[in-house]
């Protein structure tokens, strides 16, 4: 028992629920004291879970350094985990050692992943035919449409923190080792990005045993203010979520502008770093205004404040405007990792330079910068200012310039290309080809005129599921399979991988033009039951077995995943002869990364071109301050 | 939060690395303040969405008293910065107190006194709500500053601080003056723009 | 050693340069914060003062930010300049 304790995680847990418990008393007590009732279960939890996260937070060890420097103790320029730690108290415990903060962000980001999924198969399950299959029971409850309720409203929400994590995992492991960089900038703040977001997403689940939520992933007012208790734990769960995007961002921004290897300019880095960056520009400023949507609605359950109540002169849309404003800019925080991985895999497997370069790094750019004034499309419908509608259009309809870019340079780079095709290079293949079905059913849902008639309906959700599977799940899977043996030092078991593929490209081309049938046919989104006139019931049976397809392969995955990190064969160095830095150092990643700096003397993505190379060891000894 | 930059290093520390770790931290803590700069923006739209050309009836004087506070304690910490560059430790430490309880006399006056005697209630209605958002918002972010400058106090008293090496300070001096530069948006938001409803 | 009091002295004289920018800002500021309360006591009831504060206040800020939080200092790659 008392072994347990030297585990960060079991420490934060135990914390986290003396700290949630202490919160809820002080809420009674301070109640008690103004003579109201003694119990209020929304003002406890928000208290209990705000002091509980603090908690968990001090109990992990990630303030233990910061509160060092604050009372005057210096704290060491460069930082490292305590050597005597065995391997698993690293990794569930405050770690600073930038890899291992990846490979906790890609755990943590699976299994929220297979969690969301799960739910999206039991709604699925629902969806399957006419008439209420699983949720029969009282409509308040969970066993009844409640229930159903929570679990799309909570698919949607959880697949978001999942995929959160897992682009943080991508960009954590791979920007330092692609910059040559020992470590990230700030790898204490890095740590504590990493485990803000474990009693956060515990929040964010809490949700279901508490009632559940019932207004989808928007959590809109005034329904918010109505819902069950769990709506309380869900906004604070994605408020404090916000934290680890917001500092990570940071620490991405700083770690690429100032932490590059000797003659990496800003054209010489990796396309990846290019689309981390523009990530980074998105989360680190748009996050604050889901936060204060999010915040504000809490307030308004909590104190009564009535920011979106009408009878007390509030505006429901001034919530829709400012949810927006970072939850349209969020969808290419998804996608710009997993456009960048395609851009990094691709010439690898063609055996040629990337078509652009400057264009595709600049391409992520524009985008990120787009993708802040397009918002209000998401709002034709909902009794907005309408001369807003067609500005929002225009400016909705010019995201697809830098996509197209990125486009082209995939094509022309693959044109006249050697290719082979191993996992990696088929998972790239597929995003390309699913992401633009998603990026074809994209103009008529921003085009004012045809998206009155799709608003709400499936076929929206066919076109999000087809530019987030091709924008992140493919490219996201794309970047394990070949990064693989960086982690672990192992191959996978390559047969899996091309089963895994193949079940999950056909499951989700079915899934997704799928969704867009039923849609045109008249089947709206959030709801349990249709009518079997509408004609679209096997349209709705063909999707939801696409979506178990897909859940096997998946399943797939992980058994390939787990079962080759430690059975797997060993690894070379670099066994895609690959030109980027981490593959110039041996498999599994060494802990400092890089023995001897490194300098740039090529251009990344001349492959196939005699002699050239992009980086080598620096051969004189290191200046100091290096 | 601005706490969270890493701040603090070994004397043996050499002034490149210095330079370098200071250059990073002060990056990062004015990206930090950019984003915070959209968490206030928001803040700011929704008093424009909501309250539109009106505001509420509110008293003048302790306001503007207030917002004098403020301004003359971005001063002293202004003055506390320049003198621990020059190795003034006197004035340096004398700086960050007055900082300090100004900080404190302002964070007092919002809570004790404008909170309690403004005539709004946050649950009555959207002038209330959207007052006590802005205000509470801003006091949050003063007192974290105060708590900030205590262990810059602190930690100045044992010396720790050196013309070389004090982005410490440097920090706590750039998120006091957002802090105040937030104010500066926010006292006519509040208190001097538009007509109070009849 | 008389060059070592001469670096003193430009030093000396160096800092109280910045200590004098300080008060000037500062009377600046109050200056201002005065004229935007007087606009709020006079134009209380006219809708076409509030671009007038909104000036006043982006002037402020300026000030703030170019004076008190040097933010020239992020963009120059030498730092300090002492």
């Amino acid at each position: 028992m008392k072994d347990l304790f030297k585990y960060g995680l079991v420490r934060g847990l135990l914390a986290m629920v003396i700290g949630t418990l202490a919160g809820m008393a002080l809420v009674s007590v301070v109640r008690l004291a103004l003579g109201l009732s003694i119990w209020n279960p929304d003002a406890a939890w928000t208290v209990g879970g705000i002091l509980g996260t603090i908690a968990f937070m001090i109990g992990v060890g990630s303030l233990t350094d910061w509160y060092r420097a604050a009372s005057g103790k210096p704290l060491g320029m460069h930082t490292h985990d305590n050597p005597d730690w065995s391997p698993l108290q690293r990794y569930l415990g405050f770690s600073v050692d930038h890899k291992v903060i990846g490979v906790q962000y890609g755990v943590f980001g699976l299994i929220l992943f297979l969690l969301a999924g799960t739910f999206a198969l039991i709604f699925r399950w629902e969806l399957a035919a006419p008439g209420l299959q699983l949720f029969t029971g009282e409509v308040e409850s969970l066993a009844g449409l409640t229930g159903f309720n929570t679990m799309f409203s909570l698919h949607g929400m959880v697949m978001v923190a999942a995929i959160l994590l897992c682009i943080a995992a991508m960009m954590n492991y791979l920007v330092p080792l692609m910059i040559g960089a020992q470590d990230m900038a700030f790898p204490r703040l890095n740590g504590f990005s990493f485990w803000i977001t474990v009693p956060s997403g515990l929040l964010l689940l809490a949700a279901l045993p508490l009632g559940g939520v019932d207004t989808g992933w928007v959590g809109y007012p005034p329904l918010s203010t109505r819902a069950p208790l769990g709506m309380v734990t869900f906004y604070l769960g994605v408020y404090l979520f916000g934290f680890s995007g917001i500092l990570g961002a940071i620490n991405i921004i700083v770690t690429i502008l100032k932490m590059r290897a000797k003659g990496m300019g800003m054209f010489k880095m990796p396309v990846f770093v290019w689309a981390s960056l523009a990530t980074a520009l998105i989360q680190f400023a748009a996050t604050q205004l889901i936060g204060l949507s999010f915040l504000m609605g809490l307030l308004q359950r909590v104190m009564d404040m009535g920011f979106f109540d009408i009878a007390k002169g509030g505006d429901v849309i001034l919530y829709q405007h400012l949810f927006w404003f970072y939850s349209h800019p969020a969808v290419y925080v998804f996608v710009l990792p997993g456009l960048g991985v395609i851009s990094e895999v691709l010439p690898v497997f063609a055996r040629k330079p990337l078509y652009g370069y400057k264009w595709v790094a600049l391409s992520s750019v524009g985008i990120a910068l787009v993708g802040y004034l397009v918002w209000a499309h998401h709002m034709f419908t909902s009794g907005m200012q309408e001369y807003l509608r067609v500005p929002f259009m225009v400016s909705t309809l010019l995201v697809a310039v830098p996509t197209g870019v990125k486009f082209f340079s995939w094509t022309a780079t693959l044109w006249q290309g050697k290719l082979i095709f191993p996992t990696p290079m088929l998972f790239a293949l597929g995003a390309i080809m699913i992401f633009l079905v998603g990026g074809l059913s994209g103009p008529p849902n921003a085009l004012v005129s045809t998206d009155l008639y799709t608003h709400d309906t499936y076929f929206v959700v066919g076109h999000f599921h087809a530019t987030l599977f091709g924008g992140f799940v493919f490219p996201f899977m794309a970047a394990l399979y070949y990064w693989f043996p960086k982690l672990t030092g192992r191959m996978y078991n390559e047969r899996m991988g091309k089963w895994h593929f193949w079940l999950q490209f056909v499951g989700f081309s079915v899934q997704t033009l799928g969704q867009m049938q039923v849609g045109l046919l008249g089947m709206r989104r959030r709801v349990a039951d249709y009518d079997a006139a509408l004609g679209i019931t096997t349209g709705q049976l063909a999707v939801t077995i696409a979506a178990f397809v897909i859940a096997l392969g998946i399943a797939l995955m992980i058994y390939n995943l787990i079962y080759s990190a430690s059975y797997g064969e060993k690894a070379a160095a670099n066994p895609w002869r690959s030109r980027s830095p981490e593959f110039q150092l041996p498999s599994p990643v060494p802990v400092h990364n890089f023995d001897h700096p490194i300098e740039v003397v090529g251009n990344p993505y001349d492959y196939g071109l005699k002699d050239s190379i992009y980086v080598r060891p620096i051969s004189t000894p290191a200046a100091p301050g290096d | 939060m601005a706490g969270m930059v890493e701040t603090t290093l070994p004397h043996s520390a050499t002034q490149a690395e210095l330079q370098a770790s200071a250059s990073k931290n002060r990056l990062g803590l004015w990206i930090f303040l950019l984003s915070e700069v959209f968490l206030f923006g928001g803040i700011m739209v929704s008093r424009v969405v909501l309250w539109g050309p009106t505001r509420p009836e509110l008293e003048q004087l302790p306001a503007f008293f207030l917002t004098s506070v403020l301004l003359l304690s971005s001063f002293f910490m202004n003055r506390a910065e320049t003198a621990v560059v020059y190795g003034d430790r006197k004035i340096f430490l004398n700086g960050i107190l007055a900082t300090m309880i100004l900080g404190i006399i302002f964070l007092f006056g919002v809570v004790l006194y404008e909170w309690p005697f403004s005539g709004l209630n946050p649950a009555n209605n959207v002038y209330g709500a959207v007052f006590f958002l802005m205000t509470g918002m801003h006091a949050l972010h003063v007192l974290s500053g105060v708590i900030f400058l205590g262990v810059i106090y602190r930690n100045g008293r044992k010396g720790l601080y050196s013309p070389q090496n004090h982005f410490a300070v440097e920090g706590a001096a750039v998120y006091w003056h957002f802090v105040d530069v937030v104010w500066i948006f926010f006292y006519p938001a509040i208190y001097l723009m538009g007509v109070p409803p009849l | 050693m008389a060059k070592d009091i001469q670096g003193f002295e430009a030093l000396e004289q160096q800092k109280n340069d910045k200590y004098m920018i300080g008060i000037t800002v500062m009377v600046i500021l109050l200056v201002m914060t005065i004229g935007e309360f007087m606009l709020g006591e006079v134009g209380a009831s006219s809708n076409g003062w509030i671009w007038v504060l909104i000036l006043i206040g982006v002037f402020k800020a300026y000030m703030v930010v170019r004076e008190y939080m040097h933010i020239g200092r992020v963009f120059s790659p030498d730092e300090e300049e002492h």
